[in-house]
């Protein structure tokens, strides 16, 4: 009855959420007035919540951070067909001014720096590279990189100072799956709702309590694609030199705009 | 009712609800990218967006298997005949790309675009400003004051950085080219 007792729980607050729900617009009688429903509440266990506190505290104590994810996703096409994509990705942070990616994926391999006050972001297969000048906080250059460069860091929520915060910023509801052992750790399992997405997170059990997975279900896009990612070999007492945020380009490669695709999906 | 029946109805009846919920939302991403550049981001999912559209191209839309084999939309390992400018046919190639663009969708496959009409799709040249993620295997490299540039056919893209990595605009032709 292990899984038993999750299920029941996220069919409970489901269940109670429908009961709750009104059915339109509330009709006071007293004043012959409609007044908007209220606002459901937010439906957060206080354990889910609990858990990523603990995950932001052990990453925010770090200054230097090294990990590695295998990344998959799946690539819907207008035929339904799905294909399942397979990445390697590996990061190094240097709070609060460095990050280093390095993409390997199944159609390009690629490089994004940023030093503070750069970001460079490099093909190394197509020889094309990108240069545009960024916000002084890595917070504030990962916020800057989606909204005008089109750059969407994969895991990008870990990498801010409070990852715990900016992956609540939106929840609407979030309970406890239960525990699972992810590459010989144990972990404990969340499940986390919002608008358009649902995502689940899979947090290492113990003091150093690092993500060891996250999977997000793109619930607004048909065939409802996953992107899944397996995190490991964490440092968080990683050391940086100031060239880990330098990208040497070779000189045949060419120099091109970030350009942000209005209508892309 | 049993225990076990009980909570049986709690957990189907929360999976029915979940159903009835996602399906509600519908709506299918679209483009060239081959997906995923997007992806991955919890605060920055808005940007992995999706565009509305009737599923009617499946009653009629080309399987993306070709005895046996699935063929990659932008780059087919078979040469295929330039298609001129506005060939009709009433067949995408196998494989297709599709995506949305000011108000449209735009099919790629096999070295050209296309757009619907009627029945059939019209192979025409993509508009200015759309980004793809693909060019054509026969284009030309232009260098232009200093800058990079591809034509195809008679269009003109220059190579930029979007969704994450390389991608090319569909731009008019450079002065001095």
């Amino acid at each position: 009855m292990r899984l038993a007792a999750p299920l029941l729980s996220a069919g409970m607050w489901l269940l109670v959420c429908a009961c709750n729900a009104p059915a339109g617009p509330a009709d006071d009688s007293k004043t012959g007035e409609t007044k908007p429903p209220a606002a459901d509440p937010p439906r957060i266990a206080p354990e889910a919540r609990a858990a990523l506190l603990r995950m932001s505290q052990t990453l925010q104590r770090a200054q230097g951070i090294r990990f590695f994810a295998k990344t998959q996703y799946d690539d819907v096409l207008p035929s339904g067909l799905r294909l399942l994509r397979t990445n390697t990705v590996r990061y190094l942070v240097s709070r609060p001014t460095g990050l280093r990616v390095e993409f390997e994926g199944h159609d390009d391999s690629r490089l994004l720096v940023y030093d503070g006050s750069t970001a460079t972001l490099y093909d190394r297969d197509r020889k094309f590279y990108a240069v545009t000048s960024a916000p002084d906080t890595l917070d504030a250059a990962l916020d800057m990189l989606a909204r005008e460069a089109d750059v969407v860091v994969p895991l990008s929520d870990l990498l801010y100072r409070d990852p715990g915060a900016v992956l609540l910023e939106k929840v609407t509801a979030a309970s406890r799956v239960g525990t699972d052992t992810i590459d010989g750790m144990e972990a404990e399992h969340f499940v986390f709702s919002q608008a358009g997405l649902d995502w689940q997170i899979w947090i290492a059990k113990g003091e150093r309590a690092v993500p060891l997975r996250l999977v997000l279900t793109y619930l607004t896009v048909d065939g409802h694609p996953q992107f899944t990612a397996t995190l490991s070999d964490w440092n968080l007492l990683a050391e940086t030199k100031v060239t880990d945020f330098k990208v040497v380009i070779p000189p045949e490669a060419r120099q091109a705009d970030f350009a942000v695709d209005q209508e892309g999906a | 009712m049993t225990r076990l029946g009980f909570l049986m109805l709690l957990t189907f009846g929360a999976l029915g609800m979940l159903s009835e919920r996602s399906d509600a939302r519908g709506g299918r991403g679209g483009g060239f990218r081959g997906g995923g550049r997007h992806m991955g981001s919890v605060r920055h999912s808005y940007y992995y967006r999706p565009r509305s559209y009737a599923r009617h191209e499946t009653t009629r839309g080309t399987p993306d298997h070709s005895q046996g084999a699935y063929h990659r939309a932008a780059h087919a390992a078979t040469a295929a005949k330039a298609v001129a400018w506005g060939t009709r046919v009433r067949r995408l190639p196998d494989g297709y790309r599709r995506r949305w663009w000011r108000n449209r969708f735009w099919y790629y496959g096999t070295d050209m675009w296309y757009v619907e009409d009627s029945d059939e799709y019209i192979a025409t040249q993509p508009p200015l400003g759309m980004i793809v993620h693909a060019i054509p295997e026969g284009s030309v490299e232009h260098t232009v004051d200093g800058r990079t540039y591809y034509e195809y056919n008679g269009v003109w893209f220059r190579p930029v950085m979007s969704g994450g990595g390389s991608s090319y605009e569909v731009v008019s032709r450079p002065e001095g080219s």
